[in-house]
């Protein structure tokens, strides 16, 4: 799953299969697309949450614009990460994708099936094929079941197998995520939270998935469980050849487990690209501030960082800015005198080199190497202190 | 039987006048259900003026209990300080009274804390909660006080803050709110500013505004700071020195750049290795520290961290190292602050830390053991290990 990796050959994407630009319909695996079908393709998904006002008459009064027209593809057997800060609808896609939620807007193919639309039965034994794993390992097991029951319950749900051959798979499952299987009949808190963790994803893996939405799976952990769980993904999905849509908001573990990142801010993606790139060569504005960001353990490279700090907090989703949403906070559109392009027009994402999609007016300007970021950052950026 | 170190009162600086905050050999017991719980066992260190000192380990370590019982604030009766001294400026804090501490806490000594939701009272507006501060250390009048918190909300890069003394706290952003507590810490200028998690709660680019914003009011004010975390990312940029906590022990201390450079507690090395590293990416294979911390009710003879420690040897799982320089098996004492000194019987190389495990494939003696038992129990059963 490293980045290293390029499976089956693919990424050189200097394939001109692209649709023109517009916001949406562009295949996140460039010339994989022609190729292969992806396995799930996410297009202008929309999730929009009404604000109602009055208390017997509710009016209509706005809408939370949590997802606003997000589009991706994964294939099989590639983890995609999403990230972004709370708030830009990361989680939401996650759970629009599963039908967890029914979107406002917008496409979900997954394997050739139009998930938008599917009621009920269909829709059941879709779900089959798709497991989330959840970011708190208190809230997301049920304290009065046993993990057999927790972990046996989706096959239960489904249908699969006789009592007897159901406690002899879920066995089998707490050996895989490396549970002793005899832990069958105990109680969620009897176990900590990497142990928890575990528990979640055994039964995530026990329908036997191909998509599994990761939403923070580590980041309630300590560090040194977080690894255990995260190389436990990795040795999962090597074994039974799954697709990940990772969603978690700390930049190195998704840079770390992700073949693709997608970026988002408030609803939207703003930049997509292999994992490697996003960190040599970050083409949005926001990405090279979020990259920025990010502390290294390393006090020699923390040394000759330079952070651009960006002002003021994430707008409302209820509200969002006009044109790109990122305009009231972008550092590069003061640098470049405000144009009055971003506030009046809202940016798609567009290719540049190949497969790398930012969605910016301006992103030529951003020459996302280490030296412009030096160059560009806050004047007000990182200085050390020490004596040495 | 379990040999605790036990520190001497001048067990890791040199003993002069010049530091700020002097802990000498704390512990702290909580008392449960399951038993008593040792929080802290021992914890030697001093803070020097005007210092960035961080404080790393996981939750459960003792680093957050740690900076509570300095200031007296553990919570009544489960907690109870049952050893050591903790002098500040020359006072002794444990044995002040009620009225003084409560004086020197927020004058003298501040604290930032991990959730400014549910540190600041939802129900009165941010301008009295601040002039709460100033009147309860103060003479100064309402007017006057006010004067002072909007200054201090200025200093902390609150926007438009006169207006906003108004506010109540759900009216704020995480960040902003973040900003009103180091206000709040700030507005009596404190010497020492505790800052526990301070940036855990909050979104990574929030995350730089806040820790630009300690670096910044620590500068101007000169406060020293104590940095909590469980980030070694954060430290990195923030601290001169560090100090590793595990299982309510210091298990290494450093200036900055040589814990990074050169750890040597395998801990620190696991937690260096067990972490992806932003610029690095997938190339590096991730190192978890395998198993859990240990139980605080029962702690096992022994380094706290030999059951999950690749590096151990005998004398580790019978013989608490204390916290020496790297390979001496000696307290380290009267030493310069900032010298490098671990609490290892078998400390790493760095080679060893680089590989992220001990050279030649170190079978390490916790396994060796297992494997002893094991063996043992399949012979009294009767069948081939």
């Amino acid at each position: 799953m490293s980045d290293e990796v390029d499976v089956k050959g693919r990424g050189s994407s200097t394939s001109p299969s692209f649709p023109a630009t517009g916001p949406g319909p562009l295949p996140a695996s460039g010339a994989a697309a022609a190729s292969e079908a992806p396995l799930l393709s996410v297009r202008d998904l929309r999730m929009w949450f009404p604000i109602t006002s009055g208390i017997i008459l509710e009016r209509h009064v706005g809408d939370v614009r949590a997802v606003d027209g997000v589009s991706f593809d994964i294939l099989r057997g590639e983890t995609l990460g999403l990230v972004g800060e709370s708030g830009c609808g990361k989680s939401t896609t996650g759970r629009a994708i599963l039908r967890l939620y029914r979107p406002t807007g917008g496409s979900v193919i997954f394997d050739g099936v139009e998930m938008t639309r599917l009621e009920d039965q269909s829709l059941r034994r879709m779900r089959r094929r798709m497991q989330m794993i959840f970011q708190d390992p208190y809230a997301s097991l049920d304290p009065r079941m046993t993990v057999g029951g927790i972990v046996g319950e989706p096959l239960a749900i489904h249908g699969i197998g006789s009592n007897r051959e159901r406690r002899e798979r879920v066995a089998e499952l707490l050996d895989v995520v490396g549970l002793n299987p005899n832990f069958l009949n105990r109680y969620p808190h009897e176990f900590s939270g990497g142990q928890r963790q575990r528990i979640g994803v055994a039964r995530a893996l026990a329908v036997n998935p191909e998509l599994i939405v990761a939403d923070e799976p580590v980041s309630a952990l300590d560090v040194s469980i977080q690894a255990q769980i995260i190389n436990l993904l990795e040795k999962l999905q090597d074994e039974f050849h799954l697709t990940y849509l990772f969603i978690a908001h700390d930049l190195s573990v998704v840079r770390h487990v992700s073949d693709w990142i997608a970026v988002m801010y408030l609803g939207g993606i703003v930049e997509l690209v292999r994992s490697r790139e996003l960190y040599e060569r970050p083409l949005h504005p926001y990405s090279v501030a979020l990259l920025s960001a990010v502390p290294i353990p390393d006090p020699v490279v923390e040394s000759r960082r330079r952070r651009i700090i960006l002002t003021g907090d994430v707008p409302s989703p209820a509200d969002p800015p006009s044109g790109c949403r990122f305009h009231t906070r972008c550092w590069l559109r003061s640098q470049l005198g405000s144009p009055d392009r971003c506030v009046a027009e809202r940016p798609g994402l567009r290719a540049l080199d190949g497969s790398h999609q930012v969605a910016c007016h301006f992103a030529e300007d951003v020459d996302g190497s280490a030296e412009q970021v030096q160059v560009t950052g806050h004047p007000a950026g990182l200085r050390r202190t020490t004596e040495s | 039987m379990t040999r605790i170190y036990d520190a001497s009162a001048d067990a890791t600086t040199r003993a002069d006048g010049g530091s700020l905050l002097q802990v000498r050999d704390l512990r702290v017991e909580f008392s449960s259900s399951s038993g008593r719980v040792h929080a802290v066992n021992g914890v030697s260190f001093d803070v020097q003026a005007h210092e960035l000192l961080g404080i790393v380990g996981e939750s459960g370590c003792g680093k957050s209990v740690t900076s509570l019982a300095i200031l007296r604030l553990l919570p009544k009766p489960a907690g109870r300080i049952t050893g050591g001294t903790v002098t500040f400026d020359g006072t002794d804090l444990l044995h002040l009274g009620d009225e003084a501490m409560r004086d020197l806490r927020g004058r003298q000594v501040a604290m930032i804390f991990q959730d400014p939701m549910t540190s600041l009272n939802p129900v009165t507006t941010i301008g009295e909660q601040l002039v709460e501060v100033v009147q309860a250390h103060t003479k100064l009048r309402r007017k006057a006080a006010e004067q002072r918190a909007i200054e201090t909300l200025e200093l902390v890069g609150l926007p438009n803050a006169k207006a906003r003394l108004k506010n109540f706290p759900h009216q704020f952003s995480g960040g902003m709110r973040q900003r009103v507590m180091i206000a709040m810490a700030l507005i009596m200028g404190p010497k020492l500013l505790i800052a526990d998690e301070p940036t855990t709660a909050l979104d990574v680019t929030i995350q730089a505004q806040i820790l630009d914003l300690i670096r910044r009011v620590a500068q101007e004010t000169g406060a020293a700071v104590m940095l909590i975390t469980h980030d070694l990312g954060v430290v990195a940029g923030m601290t001169q020195r560090i100090q590793v906590m595990y299982a309510g022990h210091i298990v290494e201390t450093a200036t900055t750049d040589e814990l990074f450079a050169h750890p040597r507690h395998p801990y620190t090395v696991g937690l260096l290795r067990s972490i992806p590293r932003l610029d690095e990416g997938g190339s590096r294979e991730l190192l978890p520290i395998e198993g859990l911390p240990p139980d605080l009710t029962r702690l096992p003879a022994g380094c706290p961290f030999a059951p999950r420690c690749a590096w151990a040897i005998e004398r580790c799982l019978t013989e608490n190292p204390p916290l020496g320089l790297p390979g001496s098996a000696e307290p380290a004492t009267g030493v310069a602050l900032g010298t490098h000194l671990a609490a290892c019987w078998n400390p790493a190389t760095d080679d060893e830390a680089r590989a992220g495990v001990p050279a030649n494939g170190h079978i390490s003696a916790v396994e060796a053991a297992g494997r002893e038992r094991a063996a043992a129990a399949a012979t009294a059963l009767g069948v081939e290990p």
